[in-house]
């Protein structure tokens, strides 16, 4: 689904991934892990089309297209979807209004009928019910005001609606309450399937006790250094990342 | 209960305004869009009196407003919120004087503009307290945001405080848009050009619902183009 190989990326001049490999199959489920400011957002954001980065070497395929030739939109309304770190508050734009419109363009990348207006409203309260968000947030402005749960919440609501081929969650797990963190892990694995794949950015252990991966990567200094399976994150919680760092020659 | 009255300056009257006194326990409540001329509107306001004042412009022209408003009494209380656009070559010019010249009134101000295209906008607020004016409430926001290189707007705030005890607030800002935003539009699919008309709405929508009644909300947003 996911073909990354030798992936250069940099910001004002300054090269933050330097490098990278990475594969992702239908059906998988990867986590990333590594230190504050190793470019995991970074890696994450090109995914994306993030015009801030320029990638400078490298190459990605995404169900067999050039994915770095693609728009931004194009690529979400092929279903790669990325939730934020920091989820951006949108005043004055109501989350309702702003769904519509996301829905209506995945579903026609999709080859599917718009939906009308009775059914989307049905769609939305569905899906707000899979991550146990209040129904009344739709009316709202987009993230404004929004806790930071609710903020997290709503990354994952908007997944569920848009049904995503590949997700690259950063740090969804973050800021989040015990309750809140089983809810949206309930959620994203009510979300997979054989056809779609999740990435997972995090920090923590704790999260992967809900979402279990299949693999675990360690991205430091804008490398991949080193890959395992779900054991990886253990060992990573108990002894950090010093054993891998001290190894790592760059 | 309050006397309320509704007055409403629609486009097409060029060079209307008008003078009106707002007495204690009554409450004002001034809607005006025009989108050409010169607009003067003075109102003064007893102890205890509210008015609310929503304007909406969107002109290839040259509009000026001009609001000049007295809190005579105590606890009066003033809302004044507007929208404009200037496109095209169009000039708007809103001027505002709010003068606290009785102890214990409030005032809010929130003025946003937009220019496209050669518009030019200017806004110029002051916010006058005078020295027995304590436990004044003053604020006054002014944004603003550019959609083209050549477009520009000017604002001035301004202050002349000659009470102590007293809390005022002022803020203008003139930028771009939020590219961030349009960022996390896109990444759910949106267009670029749908990403950015939502967000400008969006910045459009917070003052125009400030007008409660719904048809008259519509008419609002009619002229701005929402
Ligand atoms: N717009 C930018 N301008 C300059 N430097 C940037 C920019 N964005 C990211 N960086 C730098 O790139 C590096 C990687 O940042 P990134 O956000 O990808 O790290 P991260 O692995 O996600 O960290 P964290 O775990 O703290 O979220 C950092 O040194 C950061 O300061
Ligand atoms: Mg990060």
């Amino acid at each position: 689904m996911l073909k990354v190989k030798n992936l250069h990326a940099s910001v004002d001049g300054k090269e933050i991934l330097r490098g990278i490999d990475f594969e992702v199959k239908a059906g998988e489920v990867h986590a990333i892990m590594g230190p504050n400011g190793s470019g995991k957002s970074t890696f994450a954001s090109v995914l994306a089309g993030n015009e801030k980065f320029e990638v400078t070497a490298g190459e990605v395929e995404y169900d067999g297209k050039n994915l770095l030739e693609m728009s931004i939109e194009e690529r979400a309304r092929e279903g790669l979807f990325l939730g934020f770190q920091y989820p951006v508050e949108i005043p004055g734009v109501s989350m309702a209004n702003f769904m519509k419109l996301a829905v209506a363009e995945r579903r026609k990348a999709q080859g599917l009928e718009p939906l009308t207006a009775g059914q989307m409203l049905k769609y939305m309260r569905e899906k707000a019910a899979v991550v146990e968000l209040d129904a009344k947030l739709m009316n709202r402005a987009v993230n404004e005001g929004f806790s930071g749960g609710e903020k997290k919440k709503n990354e994952i609501f908007q997944m569920a609606m848009l049904e995503p081929r590949l997700s690259l969650l950063d740090e969804t797990d973050s800021g989040l309450d015990i309750d809140a963190l089983r809810i949206v892990a309930t959620g994203v694995n009510k979300l997979r399937s054989e056809n779609n794949a999740t990435v997972l950015i995090t920090h923590y252990q704790r999260l992967l006790d809900y979402i279990v991966p299949d693999f675990v990567h360690v991205l430091y200094k804008g490398r991949i250094i080193y890959s395992g399976g779900k054991e990886l994150a253990l060992k990573l919680e108990k002894e950090g990342y010093d054993w891998l760092i001290s190894d790592y020659k760059e | 209960m309050s006397d309320k009255r509704t007055i409403i300056l629609r486009e097409g009257c060029a060079g209307c305004g008008g003078e009106w006194q707002v007495a204690g326990g009554q409450s004002l409540e001034l809607y005006q869009l025009c989108s050409e001329g010169t607009h003067s509107v003075r109102l003064s306001l007893e102890a205890g009196a509210h008015a609310k004042v929503v304007f909406a412009a969107a002109t290839e022209g040259e509009l000026s407003y001009d609001y000049q408003i007295e809190l005579c009494g105590e606890g009066a209380e003033v809302e004044l919120y507007g929208v404009f656009v200037a496109r095209g070559e169009g000039r708007v010019r809103v001027h505002t004087e709010m003068r606290h010249n009785a102890p214990g009134c409030h005032s809010d101000q929130q003025v946003r503009g937009i220019a496209g295209e050669r518009g030019y906008g200017l806004f110029d607020g002051l916010v006058y307290v005078a020295p027995d004016a304590q436990k004044t409430e003053a604020y006054q926001q002014s944004r603003n945001v550019l959609l083209a290189p050549t477009a520009r707007i000017q604002t001035q705030p301004q202050l002349e405080i000659y009470a102590d005890d007293v809390k005022c607030s002022h803020g203008a800002t003139v930028g771009q848009m939020n590219e961030e935003q349009i960022y996390y539009m896109r990444q759910r699919g949106l267009s670029e050009e749908d990403a950015r008309r939502l967000q400008l709405g969006g910045f459009m929508q917070e003052i125009v619902d400030k007008v409660t009644d719904d048809a008259l909300r519509e008419e609002f947003e009619r002229v701005v183009g929402l």
